[in-house]
């Protein structure tokens, strides 16, 4: 392989790592402040949720 | 987040094509230092927030510092995996070998990173208990021991990897490398370290809603 080639792998690499890390870290984020509403929607409303 | 990436990337960008050949390197592989060398100095100020965090759970029971401890532990792991990814390919370039098991600053790395991954995956896997907190903060302040035998690697066990060049003895206590390339290196650290920060501040918010979300379940219980 090329040293372009070795470069290209290699900030592929980094950008990917960093590219997926971002997205899981705002996706937990989205997902955990569901979630908390859900409860406290239903803390708020016992009666429903009994149902 | 934006803002550092976009630096970070103004500096790779720069790298390929504003900076010269770097004397003792062979083609452009050397090239792979703008990115390589500051996600390397930023994973340390990672395992520095890891130790204070450590340490203020440790010293004043601090539920920040247990917050920060875990903001920390992904954002080492985050950054580690970079310089360990980047590196060996680095190395199958330069050296005809991904890695070499003699060469003290790669096995340090490498474990300081496996202890990233471990922290990261015990958080999440493990009941959160004062136990688990201790075991968790004591880890995190033994792994920070090594960053400076990492740092140091070069100069105490010399091996394969590249000498320190920042402050290096050999180049009279100053910077062995062109101005150009130091100037587009402290870029890009730049650009890391606000990547890091705009991190640390979201990971912040999840790991608080992740704690607020247990609460609420356990008033629900």
């Amino acid at each position: 392989m090329s040293d372009v080639a070795y470069l290209a792998a290699a900030y592929a690499a980094m950008i990917g790592l960093i590219g997926w890390f971002t997205w899981q870290l705002l996706d937990r984020l989205k997902d955990v402040q569901e979630r908390i509403e859900a409860v406290e929607e239903s803390l708020s409303n016992p009666t429903d949720s009994d149902e | 987040m934006l803002l550092g990436l976009a630096i970070a990337g103004l500096a790779m960008v720069l790298g390929f094509v504003v900076a010269p050949s770097a004397k003792g390197f062979d083609g452009d592989s050397y090239r792979i230092i703008f990115w390589h060398v500051p996600a390397a100095w930023t994973s340390f100020i990672a395992f520095g927030m890891l130790f204070v965090g450590s340490l203020a759970w440790f010293w004043k029971r601090s539920e920040w510092g247990w917050t920060l401890a875990g903001v920390a532990a992904e954002l080492s792991l985050l950054f580690g995996l970079c310089v360990v990814t980047s590196g060996p390919i680095w190395g199958a370039a330069e050296w005809g070998v991904p890695w070499d098991w003699t060469d003290a600053r790669l096995n340090t790395y490498g474990v300081l990173s496996a202890i990233a991954l471990f922290l990261v995956l015990s958080r999440r896997s493990q009941p959160d208990t004062p136990e688990f907190r201790d075991v968790f903060s004591g880890i995190g302040l033994f792994g920070f021991l090594l960053v400076p035998i990492t740092y140091m690697a070069t100069r105490w066990w010399q091996e394969r990897h590249p000498c320190v060049t920042i402050g290096c003895e050999d180049n009279g206590g100053g910077s062995g490398v062109d101005s150009v390339i130091l100037q587009i290196w402290l870029l890009s650290f730049l650009g890391m370290t606000i990547l890091l920060i705009g991190q640390a501040m979201v990971s912040w918010e999840v790991q608080k809603c992740e704690q607020r979300l247990a609460e609420l379940q356990q008033r629900m219980d």
